[in-house]
């Protein structure tokens, strides 16, 4: 499990800078840790914390359904089922990330690539 | 206008600008003086009652900065209970804090230009790029600095803050800084938050904020003090009517003119230190973020007039380097004109019809020691409950 949160954390990190740089370590590594929600303080700086935090949020949704897709039934990726799941979770992301500020499709489809390539190497 | 007029006036609304807001007790002192002077009455009781005077005015002063210091504390209050099922850690910030980089000279605030529009009191911005020892810039400040995270064995989801919080006080009750993580382990915009609100401790702007509300409420206590000096007729109850109407005024003016603008350049200061403190590759980074992301956002206590201006001006030194002279012409004084009108009318008019014995200073000091000694009271009281709260939460420090 570490070694999941470890890699998506690199993988945010490398793909999403910017959002990586505003939300800070702690709270990317908590949003991958799931479990816990972000309170909105008043005015100032944080207001649009929470439209980062989701939009990390989003990411980590996607490279969490591609990663449990990948290691149990990797063949099956390529299956329909499948990836209209993830076509879904990535419509949503898209969606989510226009409303906010600038959404680059290609930047996640190079980040579930790496992703993929780190797991075709885990599971040689 | 000839320059020379035009550079005699500006030196003279900021003479006055600066006595009124670096040494509030002025204004006070002199309607006390004044009227003293035209008072009928012996000069023992003149002594007394112009000691009784300026007690009122430092007194007032104290009592709005230690009501500031409650709220300010009542917020911390909030915010942690806010999160008390998480883990809070001590963590020192001093040390982290570098001491070497360039921030802005508490002098050269008030700079008068030289050799900028002069005709629009441009505030010559390059006088600001002079290395200031850190320590010296934070002074002898108290920081409490906790760093807030999830706790290891928890079963049920939990509520973390978003960003850093800062609750920056001016007195006494200190500094609280609440982090995600170590100040070294802060990303570049998480470090400029943080400069940010240091910022505004040290800044002149905003010391000045909170004694230009102590100020205001100094005359408030002032025109009641002088109030129980005077008979009860209906001249007099006028009187004091009209002393009532020039306070609103310039509380008026206060609130709704002059404190917005010393928000909007107390802001852009704040700013221009943070960025200037982030080292190179710290500031390239932001820069980048500010590309994608606002760095500057809307502040909800600012017209968006004021919004925009505080934005340009930080768009303006991160994206190009440049430090062009800030607009400051709307600073110009006139709050303290205000302030110096209201009492000369309110000196004359009390000088007029008061008479200063020892019978008649009875009234206004048993007043002032028994409002004092309540104020005092409840806050002690209060103040200490809400220190309780804090600190069965906080870890100690």
């Amino acid at each position: 499990m570490e070694n999941k949160n470890q890699l998506l954390e690199t993988l945010i990190k490398a793909h999403f800078p910017i959002e990586y740089n505003i939300a800070g370590k702690s709270n990317v590594v908590d949003i991958i840790d799931g479990d816990v929600e972000f309170s909105q303080e008043e005015g100032g700086f944080d207001s649009s914390m929470i439209e980062i935090i989701s939009v990390i949020g989003n990411v980590v949704t996607v490279l969490k359904v591609f990663y449990d897709l990948y290691r149990e039934k990797s063949e099956a990726i390529q299956g329909r089922e499948d990836r209209d799941l993830l076509l879904q979770e990535i419509e949503k992301l898209r969606q989510i990330q226009e409303k906010a500020y600038h959404f680059n499709e290609t930047k996640m489809l190079e980040c579930l690539k790496d992703l993929k390539n780190v797991l075709n190497k885990k599971t040689k | 206008m000839p320059s020379f007029l035009f550079k005699a006036r500006w030196e003279a609304y900021v003479l006055a600008h600066k006595v009124t807001y670096t040494f509030w007790l002025l204004p006070i002192l002199l309607i006390v003086l004044v009227s003293s002077i035209f008072a009928q009455g012996g000069y023992l009781p003149k002594a007394l009652y112009i000691i009784i005077g300026v007690a009122t005015a430092i007194i007032g002063h104290l009592l709005v900065l230690l009501y500031n210091d409650f709220v300010n504390l009542k917020k911390v209050e909030k915010y942690v209970k806010k999160f008390r099922d998480c883990d809070f850690s001590n963590h020192d910030i001093k040390k982290y804090i570098p001491s070497d980089k360039m921030i802005v000279k508490h002098e050269s605030f008030f700079q008068i230009p030289t050799d900028h529009n002069e005709e629009r009191g441009y505030f010559n911005i390059h006088k600001m790029n002079e290395r200031m020892d850190v320590d010296k810039f934070l002074g002898n400040k108290d920081f409490k600095t906790y760093i807030i995270s999830k706790p290891k064995n928890f079963n049920k989801k939990i509520t973390l803050p978003s960003g850093l919080k800062v609750f920056p006080s001016l007195s006494i009750l200190g500094n609280y800084i609440f982090l995600r993580e170590a100040f070294n382990d802060l990303t570049p915009m998480s470090k400029f938050r943080v400069y940010h609100e240091i910022a505004h401790l040290s800044m002149p702007p905003a010391t000045l904020l909170m004694r230009d509300g102590a100020g205001v409420s100094s005359l408030w206590l002032s025109t009641i003090f002088i109030s129980f000096l005077l008979e009860v007729s209906i001249f007099n109850l006028i009187l004091v009517l009209i002393f009532l109407v020039v306070l609103l005024f310039t509380n008026y003016h206060y609130a709704k003119l002059i404190r917005p603008k010393y928000h909007l350049y107390s802001e852009i200061y704040a700013d221009k230190v943070a960025y200037r403190m982030l080292d190179d590759s710290e500031k390239s980074e932001l820069r980048a973020t500010n590309l994608a992301y606002p760095v500057i956002e809307n502040d909800p206590n600012l017209p968006s007039t004021l919004n925009e201006l505080r934005k340009n001006s930080f768009n303006r030194e991160v994206n190009d380097n440049d430090i062009q002279p800030f607009d400051n012409s709307f600073l110009i004084p006139s709050l303290s004109i205000g302030i110096y009108i209201a009492v000369i009318i309110l000196a004359i008019l009390s000088s007029i019809v008061i008479e200063i014995s020892y019978y008649t200073l009875i009234l206004p000091s048993v007043f002032l020691i028994l409002f004092c000694s309540i104020y005092f009271y409840i806050i002690r009281v209060c103040g200490s409950k809400v220190m309780d709260e804090i600190n069965s939460i906080l870890p100690e420090s």
